[in-house]
């Protein structure tokens, strides 16, 4: 029989009601929807973010490598299926393509990039922005102009927004119109001032500088502004000398503040939990000679490129054009030659009188066009060019060109082979490699040398680029949809450009040994299935290194992963680069050589914060080095120089370090691996009980609506095969099977979660009746005791839906049930119970009730009255949490102000001796106006602390009158249906 | 939904505005006479949310009949800044009774800058309809000690009058044994007097005084505490009269106060730091005896918990506000002495012959190796 509308209307509502923050079940809502199985440290930290949602936001660091991007994802996911529309993801450029990726392949979720003006940022959607482009006017303008947003994530927010505390003046007043931190400042404009829009904070690294950063980036999750007080006050309480560390005694009182928005989780805290706990990282140093002739041509190439008065990079590329030649010569001899003929290319057209072609050197550096680096404006000096001494020039280029076709291979190709042999001699499983290279020649010219060179054959070898349209590319496209898209719900397949990176990753995967990746293309792929990753060159920004071994030494990695560098013997600037690399950056972790000998031991545990604090200095300085010098010995020189102020950089940020790095991480891995504990063994039971009940929902919908299913099992997981009919959603007409539980790993059939078009139609169906039920409920086996004389009993009965939103956001479902002589079922669950006691519809009563209408009203007038009672427990702690933190801030600024009461009186004592030891009638003038001058700044400070302790403060008003807003909020009642009834 | 059909009230009691604490620093002492006048901004928020058809407040609204401006003032800025129509009636109880000098008196600015729906109960045999089905009767005190029963002088109900009828005293009901009373209240008055709700005040905890009456005699207690080792204060009482007068009045306490006030005595080290741990600190009021003997740097980390716990120069204080009774809080002058091995000799034998002395002259003796210690703490640093 199927399931009666009452039954399917409480189920459905029930299903679909928000739920508050800490329930588990609202937890794993999410859960189901992604594909994936968050660990207990990543629910704990979700859970932290939806309850400080409301409240601002928060700040989420976990030590990097614990999935916050995972984090992320399950709190927008949770967003979306509870109404929110609109999210803005703000990140670093280069990153977005992972973004993208993970929110699609994770979550089932297409961001939107945001790039340019053209883009439609009107609608509902999640849009990702660069926050070079945000920060830009352009950006800035398109996105402000935006309806606000449900919720903006600003993903790495050291490195920028931190920098928002020096827009605040001496005074703590907000300058909209300081020079600094002008990107910090349009997003904080773009999500509002005063704040309507919460905001999300990753950051593996918040302290870096000094606690001023720290303050900045609380500035976005605190909008009341008073958890640290304005910044005067946050320094004199809290910042000790220079404002990189804290004051001792006040140490614990800042991390119990910051406790309230930072959630941070240690990798040894959350290690215990992972089924692939985190594995080790360890380079190769591979070391080659040059040939006389590569090292001669090495010399001159390089000697000409420091010559300033090139004609071949002339114009307003200059450094860019130059920057990204020294760096393709550092390559391959390949890329070097083809840049060579490039030069002469362009020498050429100038001699033709033609315009130089920027786009064409660009071209083979990828990533370029991520970076977006200032242009540095030279003069163009194209009118008044000197014909001999370009056909000079490109006679000079002709003869590299022709010295580098005539090389021999090189000692870095020769070590890569070998390199590459050693490797393939492992047993299969771990014989897979990685390959970056920044240029697009060197790609090529690896895939050939390889092929030629060892046993690897050209279907062993998957080359990765930004843009994949070469036929084999497309073959590989051709196998991925026959083996896997096929089974990828309609609504969740990819668009073209995802699907060949997909395709790409597959064949690595599932066929081929190495992958030899350009950067730019290989962003956000994860291969975690493969622990080699070779640098057959390095770019200058630290960050892209991390991030290139962060592809294979990343969660779900088995093995150690191994590094593999190279490093020409005799070139001190490659050798001095490296050495700041792997010393002061402790980039690679151990170092070893090709025989395994330790060279280097890391002298920390902090290279991510190294490379994040020091790598974007260390790139620019790279540039400026290779752009100012004249002469290679003048580069060695700048060079060691380099190496030895990242050396003080980098005592002095490990100092801070280990001064605040205990202010946000809790020293009591006890009570953590309880929380932990606690979500291991809960989650389950939530998933289950989830599962439980969208299968109820759904099959009842399918019973009423006539759909023949039958059920069975598949991986492990039960499946729904629902027969093709037409009263299902439009993309299911021809029929679908629906799997119960997790979607991770599943290909042939979809999965349920909450945001199923599915579920959403169930839901829709059973909503469409509220009204004219008269049922008789016969008491199951299961029903309470108190029911039982109730018997034969008649009454009216309402579901309510009651909408709370003061400091939690929950819906409550009440049943209020009334009898003929008046009485009221209770408590409360009976009346619950009862509704879902077997019932059957009957004809109308030949007697007529004798309780009406208007009695039911007041019964649920009086348990809507009550009602907030329910939730006051819980509702007054939250705001007794608020005020108290609305108090200390007061307190802290009566601290200041006490503190310069106390310096005063002091000098006042000082000023009545001098007046008493005056001489002379001017004298005791002087003398008497000091005293009075001191006395009346004390006046003045004990009014302002009168004023304090009068709570006479206009930040504390707002926040007080808003937490009283909230505290007092209305809840929402809506009736969601009324029956008569009687009980059998 | 919210169909105006049955009586809706919020009781309370007790504010006790303008309150002293003598026995607290000036700035502490001003935070809890303030927190007494918070609470008034809560209860109105509350019963507006509750959307009640009446205030109630039973009593001691102010600790004395005229209290200083500040205090009435800031309540007529708390009722100015809503535009009302549901009546809020103030009960002058034994603490502010009415007198020709008391602030309820008509000459008052305080009873002059009252909104139109604030009533004062200024006469015995008060009386204020609510809506068309209830009635508010009510008798203020008019002195400070009274023996005679305010209740005894409501009127009783008429036959044929089936109006809810609400009685509005301050005084002492006779169930709380040895409790001298003032203002008495007879037991079974409610039901004596044909009310359905007897709102009263003076007692600051919350309390049904006759549960199994038919018509509820309710004490909603002081809103926020106004002394240690008072229980059941922080509510106020929201009361549901249903349509069906077959049925009792619903009664539920709902905690506005945010302060507690409590007196804690520690004896040991752990127990100190256990109570810094505490989140809810910030408002409390907190009584501290220390009891306990410690070892030297033991006694060292425990002066800097409590100067973190009370604040100082250097730090935010913790607790809301703090006494401490350190008398109890001794050096172990038999714990070993954490001396720096570079002292000189001559220090290190004084320090030895003051252990010894300590088993005979704990108090001198172990003062005396305390500030050695210390002094030597500093030298070293």
């Amino acid at each position: 029989m199927p399931m009666h509308p009452i039954h399917r209307r409480y189920y459905a509502e029930e299903l679909v009601r928000l739920r508050r923050a800490g329930e588990r079940w609202r937890q794993v809502a999410s859960q189901r929807r992604g594909r994936v199985d968050p660990n207990p440290h990543q629910i704990d930290a979700v859970m932290f973010a939806l309850r400080r949602i409301p409240e601002g936001g928060c700040i989420l660091a976990d030590e990097v490598g614990l999935g916050k991007t995972i984090e992320a994802g399950l709190v927008i996911a949770q967003l979306l299926a509870e109404g929110a529309e609109r999210i803005l993801i703000v990140l670093p450029r280069p990153l977005l393509g992972q973004w993208q990726h993970e929110l699609f392949t994770l979550f089932g979720i297409e961001g939107i990039e945001v790039a340019a003006p053209s883009v439609d940022v009107y609608g509902p959607g999640v849009y990702l922005t660069g926050r070079e482009y945000a920060g830009a006017a352009r950006g800035f303008d398109q996105l402000r102009k935006s309806p606000p947003f449900d919720l903006c994530l600003i993903d790495e927010a050291h490195e920028v927004f931190a920098g928002i505390h020096r827009r605040f003046d001496r005074d703590g007043v907000y300058d909209p119109v300081s020079p600094h931190a002008r990107t910090a400042h349009r997003v904080r404009e773009i999500i509002g001032s005063p704040r309507t829009t919460p905001v999300l904070l990753l950051t593996a690294t918040p302290i870096q500088n000094s606690l001023n950063e720290l303050w900045g980036l609380v500035q976005y999750v605190d909008p009341s502004g008073t958890l640290l007080g304005d910044k005067p006050t946050f320094e004199k309480v809290f910042c000790d000398g220079d404002g990189r560390t804290v004051v001792v005694e006040q140490a614990e009182e800042l991390k119990r503040r910051l406790e309230t928005v930072v959630q941070r989780t240690l990798r040894r805290q959350a290690q215990e939990f992972l089924d692939r706990p985190f594995v080790g990282r360890r380079a190769q140093l591979f070391e080659y000679t040059m040939s006389k002739a590569e090292r001669a041509l090495y010399d001159d190439v390089t000697a000409y490129l420091l010559d300033p008065d090139l004609h071949a990079f002339r114009g307003r590329s200059r450094q860019l054009l130059l920057l990204g030649f020294h760096r393709r010569m550092a390559s391959s001899t390949a890329a070097l030659a083809a840049s060579l003929e490039r030069v002469a290319m362009r020498l050429g057209r100038l001699i033709d009188g033609q315009p130089a072609d920027d786009g064409s050197f660009a071209s083979d550096l990828e990533e370029d066009a991520d970076e977006e680096p200032a242009l540095e404006t030279a003069p163009a000096g194209d009118d008044d060019v000197d014909i001999e001494a370009v056909r000079e020039e490109l006679a000079r280029v002709q003869d590299f060109v022709r010295r580098a076709h005539a090389l021999p291979q090189d000692g870095k190709a020769a070590s890569l082979v070998k390199a590459v042999r050693l490797r393939l001699d492992r047993p299969a499983e771990q014989r897979r490699m990685v390959i970056f290279t920044e240029s697009l020649t060197t790609q090529d010219y690896l895939r050939e040398l390889l092929i030629g060179q060892t046993e690897l054959r050209d279907e062993d070898i998957t080359v990765f680029r930004g843009k994949n349209d070469s036929p084999r590319a497309m073959q590989a496209l051709a196998v991925w949809r026959e083996e896997v898209a096929k089974g990828i719900p309609r609504d969740r397949r990819p668009s073209p450009g995802v699907a060949v990176r997909l395709a790409l990753v597959y064949e690595f995967q599932t066929r081929s040994t190495v992958m030899i990746a350009s950067e730019a293309g290989a962003k956000g792929l994860n291969l975690q299935f493969c622990d080699t990753v070779v640098n057959y060159d390095l770019p200058w920004n630290p960050q892209r290194i991390e991030q290139r071994i962060g592809r294979c030494h990343r969660y779900g990695q088995r093995r150690d992963v191994t590094v593999v560098n190279f490093l020409a013997k005799d070139n001190e600037a490659q050798r001095l680069t490296f050495e700041i690399l792997s010393t002061k950056l402790d980039l690679f972790g151990k170092v070893l050589d090709a025989s395994d000998v330790v060279l280097q031991t890391p002298r920390s545990d902090a290279s991510e914060e190294l490379a994040s604090a020091l790598g974007p200095d260390f790139e620019n300085q790279m540039r400026r080095i290779w752009d100012r010098a004249r002469s290679v010995r003048e580069v060695e020189e700048e060079l060691r120089r380099l190496r030895d102020s990242m050396e003080h950089r980098r005592e002095e940020l490990l100092r801070v370090r280990r001064r605040t790095v205990g202010l946000i991480e809790t020293g009591m891995d006890d009570s953590v691996r309880d929380v932990f504990q606690r979500i291991t063994s809960d989650v389950p039971k939530a998933l289950a009980a989830l599962d439980g009940d969208l299968e109820r929902v759904l099959t009842g919908y399918l019973d009423a609506a006539g759909v023949p299913w039958g059920d069975g099992l598949h991986d492990g997981r039960r499946v729904l095969h629902i027969t093709s009919h037409q009263a299902l959603p439009g993309p299911f007409r021809s029929g679908v099977s629906v799997a119960l539980g997790a979607a991770r790993e599943l290909a042939e059939v979809d999965s349920l979660h909450l945001a199923h078009p599915l579920i959403q139609a169930a839901v829709a169906e059973a909503r469409a009746r509220s009204g004219g039920f008269r049922v008789r409920f016969e008491l199951g086996p299961s029903a309470p005791r108190s029911l039982e004389r109730h018997r034969k009993s008649r009454g009216r009965l309402a579901l309510t839906r009651i909408a709370h939103r003061g400091f939690e956001r929950e819906d409550r479902l009440r049943v209020t049930a009334v009898f003929e002589d008046a009485e009221v079922l209770r408590p409360a669950e009976a009346a619950l119970e009862l509704l879902r006691q077997p019932c059957t519809d009957i004809p109308p009563f030949e007697k007529p009730l004798a309780v009406t209408e208007a009695h039911l009203d007041e019964v649920v007038d009086e348990e809507l009255f009550f009602e907030q009672g329910r939730v006051a427990d819980t509702e007054q702690t939250s705001f007794e949490t608020t005020m108290a933190q609305l108090d200390q801030y007061l307190a802290d600024r009566a601290l200041v102000l006490r503190r310069s009461r106390e310096r005063q009186r002091k000098r006042l004592a000082t000023a009545e001796r001098t007046r008493s030891a005056a001489n002379g009638a001017e004298q005791r003038a002087r003398a008497d106006n000091r005293v009075r001058e001191i006395e009346r700044s004390i006046e003045a400070l004990e009014g302002a602390l009168e004023a304090l302790a009068m709570r006479n403060d206009d930040a504390y008003r707002r926040a007080k009158d808003h937490a009283h807003e909230r505290r007092y909020h209305v809840p929402h009642a809506e009736r969601l249906l009324t029956a008569e009834f009687v009980i059998a | 939904m919210d169909i105006d059909v049955a009586l809706k009230l919020l009781h309370t009691a007790d504010w006790h505005l303008g309150r002293r604490f003598p026995a607290f620093e000036r700035e502490q002492e001003v935070q809890l006479t303030r927190a007494r006048l918070e609470v008034v901004g809560r209860i109105l928020d509350l019963a507006a949310s509750r959307n009640v058809d009446a205030v109630l407040c039973a009593g001691d609204l102010f600790d004395h009949p005229s209290p200083p401006e500040e205090w009435w003032r800031g309540v007529l800025q708390e009722f100015s800044r809503r535009d009302w129509q549901r009546p809020v009636v103030l009960l002058p109880g034994n603490h502010d009774p009415i007198t020709p000098t008391s602030l309820y008196h008509q000459s008052h600015p305080f009873r002059s800058g009252l909104p139109g729906y604030v009533h004062v109960v200024d006469r015995a045999g008060w009386e204020l309809p609510i809506g068309d089905n209830a009635i508010v009767y009510a008798n203020p005190c008019t002195s400070h000690a009274g023996q005679s029963d305010l209740a005894e002088s409501l009127p009783t109900r008429e036959p044929g009058d089936e109006r809810i009828r609400i009685g509005l005293i301050h005084g002492q009901t006779f169930d709380i044994e040895g409790h001298q009373t003032n203002f008495p209240i007879a037991a079974g008055s409610a039901e004596a007097q044909g009310l359905d709700y007897l709102a009263i005040g003076d007692t600051h905890a919350y309390r049904d005084v006759e549960p199994d009456a038919p018509a509820p005699t309710i004490y909603p207690g002081a809103p926020e505490a106004t002394n240690f080792g008072e229980r059941g204060t922080g509510n106020v009482a929201v009361v549901f009269f249903p349509l069906d007068r077959r049925r009792r009045a619903r009664v539920q306490p709902e905690r506005v106060g945010t302060w507690t006030w409590r007196d804690e005595r520690c004896h040991s080290l752990v127990e100190l730091k256990a109570l810094r741990a505490d989140p809810g600190l910030r408002h409390t009021v907190l009584r501290l005896t220390l009891d306990m003997a410690l070892p030297m740097a033991a006694y060292d980390e425990a002066e800097r918990v409590l100067a973190e716990l009370a604040g100082s120069e250097a730090t935010t204080p913790r607790v809301g506000v703090m006494t401490v009774d350190r008398a109890g809080l001794r050096l172990a002058a038999d714990g070993p002495i954490d001396l720096d091995e570079s002292l000189p000799d001559a220090l290190k034998v004084a320090a030895e012959r003051l252990r010894i002395r300590a088993a005979t002259e704990p108090d001198v003796a172990g003062r005396a190796l305390h500030h050695l210690y210390r002094l030597a703490r500093k030298v070293g640093a």
